[in-house]
């Protein structure tokens, strides 16, 4: 049996842990480290990158575009993704050059998209609303756990949940769709994404994001993404279906590419 | 340049430093990758603005121009969105049907009217600017 002062010591350690469970939310959010508030911008887009050296042209390289930053040979991928993988990349081959479908970007896309989105830092909760498609993500810092299975329903942005780690907000997220690739690779129901948002000064920060997926990668995907504050920047409102003349026909050409 | 006057420059020597290192380590994709416009060269057409479409997910511009016989063919030359556009000094009235521009673009790869716009010039000599 514990001695009398072991109990009450271990009394004492479950009035603390009962006293931080029925921390009131305003008390946790003002427990925030750092203040994300704010529009962001991701530093490294083109436009950015253009801007901030002053220049009017792009470079050759930037000119040649992605065709020349295609996945490698050898995607990173299990034997039966490498089939999906070729698969997609028979399908793509059957659209004309510059074609655009208006599909959420899901992520970790929305992350390093070219456009800006908002944080709103409230009670218990980080919320982040995206221009591109006026998309909304949710990230719970109070939900120790992600929902069960039979509630957590196969989406474009997952289930968030965050916790202070210091500094840093480790955002921890699962339950995908499939319809999105990652970094053009496809992947399963399976998928897991672990962001690390961590201040690089007061109006900067870098998110870390590693995405691993047993079923279909053989390695994490890690991307580095860094945002600057925009306190002058309003976000607009986005629909990709309000005039998007880039959509395929039945034919896989540009519907509405010129005026005929 | 005008895009930067508003940042410190503490602010821009260390984004250009962050910006670098991010370059080494990974390469935003495009929204969009602009494939079918041939950015080996540019061209450079001058008319009437019929229409200038503020829209996502981009922007279009359609000219009126006259081909060699003084036939009028409408051009389609595609831009970025409201929201790149404006916080490149854009704004919905920037152009106005029935005014005469110069347009520098990239044309699209096959020959048809149509292409990317880079550099507008206004009939006061004013410009405005999108990467292409």
């Amino acid at each position: 049996m514990a001695s009398p002062v072991i109990r009450v010591l271990l009394a004492c350690i479950a009035a603390a842990g009962l006293a931080a469970c029925g921390k009131t939310p305003q008390s946790a959010a003002m427990a925030a480290p750092f203040d994300l508030s704010g529009v962001w911008m991701n530093d490294n887009t083109l436009d950015e990158r253009m801007k901030r050296e002053g220049r009017t042209r792009q470079t050759a390289e930037e000119l040649r575009g992605p065709t020349t930053a295609t996945a490698p040979a050898a995607p990173p991928l299990t034997p039966e993704y490498r089939a999906i993988y070729e698969r997609m990349r028979a399908d793509a081959a059957r659209l004309a050059e510059g074609t655009q479908t208006c599909e959420w970007p899901g992520m970790p896309t929305i992350m390093t998209y070219p456009y800006p989105f908002e944080i709103l830092a409230t009670p218990g909760r980080i919320t982040m609303l995206f221009e591109v498609e006026s998309q909304v993500r949710r990230i719970f810092l109070e939900r120790q756990a992600h929902l069960p299975p039979d509630e957590l329903d196969p989406s474009y942005n997952g289930d968030s949940i965050g916790r202070w780690e210091g500094n840093t907000l480790v955002i921890d997220t699962i339950g995908f769709n499939t319809r999105r690739p990652v970094r053009g690779l496809p992947h399963s129901e399976q998928m897991h994404m672990v962001e690390r948002i961590t201040p690089v000064d007061a109006d900067t920060i870098r998110n870390e994001i590693t995405i691993t997926d047993a079923a279909a990668f053989t390695e994490p995907v890690v991307l580095n993404v860094q945002y600057s504050r925009r306190p002058d920047w309003r976000i607009r409102e986005y629909s990709c279906a309000e005039n998007n003349r880039d959509a395929p026909d039945a034919s896989g050409q540009r519907s509405g590419g010129v005026v005929q | 340049m005008t895009f930067i006057k508003h940042l410190p420059v503490s602010r821009l020597i260390a984004g250009t430093l962050t910006a670098l290192m991010l370059c080494m380590s990974m390469r935003t994709p495009a929204h969009h990758s602009f494939s079918m416009f041939d950015r080996e060269r540019t061209m450079v057409i001058t008319g009437v603005v019929k229409e200038f479409q503020w829209t996502n997910p981009h922007t279009w511009l359609q000219v009126m121009v006259a081909d060699k016989r003084g036939k009028l063919i409408e051009w389609s030359l595609e831009g970025g969105s409201p929201g790149i556009l404006s916080r490149n000094g854009w704004k919905r009235t920037s152009l106005k049907a029935g005014e005469k521009i110069t347009v520098e673009i990239y044309p699209l790869k096959d020959g048809k009217p149509g292409g990317s716009f880079i550099e507008i010039t206004r009939a006061d000599g004013s410009k405005l600017y999108y990467h292409g």
